[in-house]
Formats: structure tokens, C-alpha cells, sequence
């Protein structure tokens, strides 16, 4: 539905007023932001899909109590935790799959060749790092190193405790370590 | 329980934190309470949870990695995943176009009952 007393307003305005156009603006702007943290948690292609649908579908029920206190992106990566630690649960399994060889990236860094080649590799291997954890010290890791959260919030979001979520936190870098190393180790041989 | 409080609390705890315990041991129950007592005092604790490690900082250079894609046709799929307008929806639509539920409702059965009239009166001829 798209009301001429509503075009001027942003995306998120005319979401939060039942306009799915307005919202599906946001999901065309968020969704592989979305995905990407889904996948990171999960490391299932498959579930990540399920898992970032559902989470716009749940923020589009709960538009109506938005009240703007953080970025829509911001609010959507909670709810994507949720939805991603509820679909877990109900699937009732730990994947470690590898990541999906088909799964696409929006684009490669940019500068000098060897430099992004080193880059390349680097993430390569901290995703493959991150794929050694368990499922609970990599949330935690994922949400703290790379997309800044507090431990309160984790520890909200995951319904643990603040000193589990350090716990988790010190042993997720203790292992990662040592994954790590034993990489490096591997290829200077 | 007791035998591990007669350790000082620094040692007690920093071996909690580094010991192959399971996790859910250490989130729940007497085990967690300590723990959360002893973090919070433990000075060779909070320099582990400090920041500037080298993990975490690798692990931040993550945060600007190019995004998985999500595949074609997601932004359809959650639309249709979203069913039929709900009546909240509904007022929250009204509500931006200056109708109240009251309006709306009234709209739509006059609307009906025109539409009705119209029909009889084209079925007639």
C-alpha cells in the first residue's frame, strides 16, 4: 500500500504506519547485514535464510513498539539473535557446516593485489577459526569482537549471565589462539 | 561446593575461567553466583577481560568484511511471509491517512451497500 499523505516519509516512517512498501525498502537495505550475522551465528546457510526471514517478520510485528531509542539496523541485529537462538533451539541440532562454496560476497576489498590477497586469506581464516568454536563462545565472540556489543547486551540477548558472557569470551580467545597458531604453524611448513 | 570456597578467591576463580568445565556449568546455579562474585573483585580477571587483545582486534577487522548475500527473491519472500493485513495494521494504516477505525469500518459498508444497490439495480434491467 503506498498513501500520497505518507510518500514523503522516510522508509521507517511509513513502515511503522503499515506501509509495506516502506518496509520492504528496509529489507532490501538490511537484509544481507541481516544474513551475514544470522550466518556468523549459525554457520548454516539454510538456517541463516530461515532465521533472517523470520526476523524481519518479527520486527515487522513489532514496528508498532519501535521507539526509535536505537538505529532500525541495530534493533533488527537483536531480533536476529533471537529469532537465530530460538530457531536453533527448535531445529535442536549444532551444525558445523562449512560455509556454502556457492555463497556469494558483495564484493572483494579494494588496493594493492598482494595486500588484498593477505586480507582475503586473514578472514579466511578467522571464519574458519570462528567455525571451530562452540556454538555459545562464538556467539559471544561474534557479538563483542566483531560487532561491538557490551556484555550486558549479550548477556541479555542470550539470557546468560554478564560474567558468562566474559567467560565465554576468554575461552572463545584462548581456543581462537590457539587455532590459530596451529594455522600459521601449518603454513610455514 | 564448600571446598571451593576455602580457596582464595583469585585463584578459585581464574581456574573456574580457564578450567575445561562446561559453560552451562558456569552460567546457572552456585557455580555462576561465585563466579559472578569473583569477577567482579579479581584483578587478574578483569586484566583477561581487559581489551586490546590481539584475537579481538583481528576478529574487529571482521565488521567491515563484504556481506554474505542473502539469495533472490527474499525481500518477496518476507513480504509474503507476513500474511493478510492484521486489524492493528489496519488502524495503524487509518490512523496515517487521518481515518479513525470508525470511519474506515463505516466507509467500507457504505461502499458494500452502494456497490449491492448497484448490482440490483444493474440486475434489474
Amino acid at each position: 500500500m503506498t498513501d500520497r499523505g505518507v510518500q514523503s516519509e522516510s522508509p521507517l516512517e511509513r513502515a511503522m504506519a503499515g506501509d509495506r512498501d516502506g518496509f520492504a525498502e528496509l529489507v532490501e537495505t538490511h537484509q544481507h547485514e541481516v544474513y551475514t550475522l544470522a550466518l556468523r551465528l549459525t554457520r548454516d546457510p539454510h538456517l541463516a535464510g530461515d532465521v533472517a526471514q523470520e526476523a524481519f517478520i518479527r520486527a515487522w510485528r513489532a514496528l508498532p513498539k519501535f521507539r526509535g531509542d536505537a538505529k532500525f539496523g541495530t534493533w533488527v541485529h537483536r531480533i536476529t539473535v533471537n529469532t537465530a537462538w530460538t530457531l536453533r533451539q527448535r531445529a535442536g541440532r549444532h551444525q558445523h557446516d562449512e560455509l556454502d562454496e556457492t555463497t556469494p560476497v558483495v564484493a572483494a576489498p579494494f588496493g594493492d593485489p598482494e595486500a588484498v590477497g593477505e586480507q582475503l586469506e586473514l578472514r579466511a581464516q578467522l571464519e574458519a577459526a570462528l567455525d571451530r568454536l562452540p556454538v555459545g563462545q562464538r556467539a559471544v565472540v561474534v557479538l563483542k569482537d566483531v560487532y561491538d556489543w557490551s556484555h550486558e547486551e549479550i548477556a541479555d540477548s542470550l539470557d546468560i549471565s554478564v560474567s558468562a558472557s566474559k567467560v565465554r569470551l576468554h575461552r572463545a580467545h584462548l581456543r581462537l589462539r590457539r587455532v590459530l597458531a596451529a594455522t600459521e604453524e601449518g603454513d610455514e611448513q | 561446593m564448600s571446598t571451593l570456597l576455602r580457596f582464595p578467591a583469585a585463584r578459585m576463580g581464574c581456574s573456574l575461567v580457564r578450567s575445561e568445565l562446561p559453560d552451562r556449568w558456569l552460567e546457572s546455579g552456585p557455580m555462576a553466583d561465585l563466579l559472578e562474585m569473583h569477577v567482579s573483585t579479581c584483578l587478574a580477571c578483569q586484566a583477561d577481560f581487559g581489551p586490546g587483545r590481539a584475537v579481538a582486534q583481528e576478529l574487529s577487522a571482521l565488521r567491515d568484511v563484504p556481506f554474505h548475500r542473502t539469495r533472490p527473491g527474499f525481500t518477496d519472500a518476507v513480504l509474503d511471509g507476513l500474511g493478510d493485513p492484521t486489524p492493528s495494521e489496519l488502524r495503524r494504516r487509518n490512523a496515517v491517512v487521518g481515518w479513525s477505525t470508525g470511519a474506515a469500518v463505516t466507509a467500507v459498508a457504505t461502499a458494500a451497500v452502494l456497490v449491492a444497490r448497484r448490482s440490483r439495480v444493474v440486475g434489474a434491467h
